[in-house]
């Protein structure tokens, strides 16, 4: 009777004479990955989506969609002020009737001039952006920074550590993409963004937001830059849409 | 496919599916659920804190924007493996020259073996294997993935994972020598 071989083939991982495998598995875990790796990670991952997002919007129509047959609607009213607008430069036809013709079929654009009407539908629908249907879009495209830098401002000496805040903002914080109890909403992006639009309506190119204490309470700083330079507001952590739990501001920055 | 529930009781799965569907939060969740096992991974690869954070921001970068090459046909966590061990060995390839060697043998020096200094000549030796074998003892014997889901990260035959193990295996004992591996040297050895 003679033994049977193995089939010759590559060891079996389990089958370790040297130990080594269980001196490997021995050793201690490396531990968690380092805070500051995960903040910086976090905020490339963060960079890198709104990347994904900018363009998006950027190609989006700055303006509602509309539907067609309401597209085909304002091309007939527009039709119609043209015929009855020549008609009533003939006849002396007062203007109010027309703005009342034309909002009826406009619907949502009664206060719309007819020029804007007939713009819109002779160029297919490529009209000019209207600032108030494109505002959350564009809000939205705005890059914003959120920092935890802790810093203690006052207010007496607001004006100056904003503008140093704006300055030297420091490394961007981990944005979280859940609300931290601690931090509250202002500490996500979207917490942050829902909290700009609460204290203003202006249009603003950039918003750096740094999460410390105001006045000894917890707070965020938000500087807005504009066309026309900085703004900076001082707010409880809870500022939120329709919440703007304002402390200071608006300031102008110098 | 699981959007209406909470971020953490996703599966990997459909995290990475509601990733690339543009949920703006999904690659968040999937980044803390699988960061500090890659990092652990990273920093066994490269054996150096600086390098291995380099590549693991490399590596997360990538699978966020590479997310729909994910084809299904391994686990998520194979597939991050498999993404963080590329980058951690691309950029090994680049930067090893730079690496020293250290002064002594390793086996030279086993005068006090306290815990701390056997696992840095472990993590030593290790990082004087070939990149294959070091790459497989990391995967299957330190970080306990089968032999199969190591191939399946690394792209080879599973047979190709043990023979690295057990060449690795054996290597490492060389380096390390009887005092830290406490294996007894056959009689005879020089």
């Amino acid at each position: 009777m003679s033994l049977r071989q193995p089939p010759p083939g590559p060891p079996d991982p389990d089958d370790d004479p040297t130990g080594m495998r269980a001196l490997l598995s021995s050793l201690p875990e490396p531990g968690p990955m380092p805070a500051d790796l995960v903040a910086r990670i976090t905020a490339s991952l963060a960079e890198e989506q709104e990347r994904r997002r900018v363009p998006r919007l950027l190609h989006e129509p700055t303006r509602p969609h509309r539907p067609l047959w309401r597209t085909a609607g304002l091309a007939a009213a527009a039709a119609a002020v043209i015929a009855v607008g020549a008609g009533s430069l003939l006849s002396g036809t007062a203007p109010g009737a027309l703005g009342a013709l034309f909002g009826g079929a406009g619907g949502d654009t009664a206060s719309s001039g007819a020029a804007a009407a007939s713009a819109e539908s002779s160029a297919g629908g490529a009209v000019a952006p209207r600032v108030d249907s494109s505002s959350a879009d564009k809000a939205l495209a705005v890059p914003v920074s959120i920092h935890h830098t802790a810093r203690a401002y006052t207010s007496g000496a607001f004006d100056t550590q904003a503008a140093a805040l704006l300055a030297s903002p420091g490394d961007q914080a981990a944005p979280f993409s859940a609300e931290a109890p601690s931090i509250g909403p202002i500490g996500t992006e979207i917490g942050l963004r829902s909290c700009l639009s609460a204290l203003t309506t202006d249009r603003y190119t950039t918003a750096t937001a740094d999460l410390g204490t105001f006045d000894g309470q917890p707070a965020a700083v938000v500087v807005l830059t504009t066309g026309a330079g900085h703004t900076a507001y001082a707010v409880q952590r809870s500022c939120s849409t329709g919440h703007p739990a304002l402390l200071m501001g608006p300031v102008k920055l110098r | 496919m699981g959007g209406d529930l909470p971020l953490e009781q996703r599966t990997d799965r459909d995290l990475l599916a509601q990733h690339c569907a543009g949920d703006g939060a999904a690659f968040g969740e999937l980044f803390r659920r699988h960061r500090d096992r890659m990092w652990a991974v990273a920093l066994r690869t490269t054996g150096n804190r600086e390098l291995a954070a380099d590549c693991l921001q490399e590596a997360f970068l990538a699978a966020f924007r590479r997310a729909d090459s994910y084809r299904g046909d391994a686990a998520v966590t194979t597939w991050l493996h498999r993404i963080v061990v590329n980058a951690c060995l691309d950029r090994l390839r680049r930067e090893r020259p730079v690496v020293p060697l250290p002064d002594r043998e390793i086996a030279d020096r086993h005068d006090a073996p306290g815990q701390v200094e056997t696992r840095l000549d472990v993590l030593e030796a290790l990082a004087r294997l070939p990149e294959g074998q070091r790459i497989a003892l990391v995967l299957v014997d330190m970080h306990g993935l089968p032999v199969a889901e190591a191939a399946a990260v690394l792209e080879v035959a599973e047979g190709t994972v043990k023979s690295r193990c057990a060449r690795g295996r054996a290597a490492l004992a060389t380096l390390l020598g009887p005092s830290v591996t406490g294996v007894a040297e056959p009689s005879g050895a020089p």
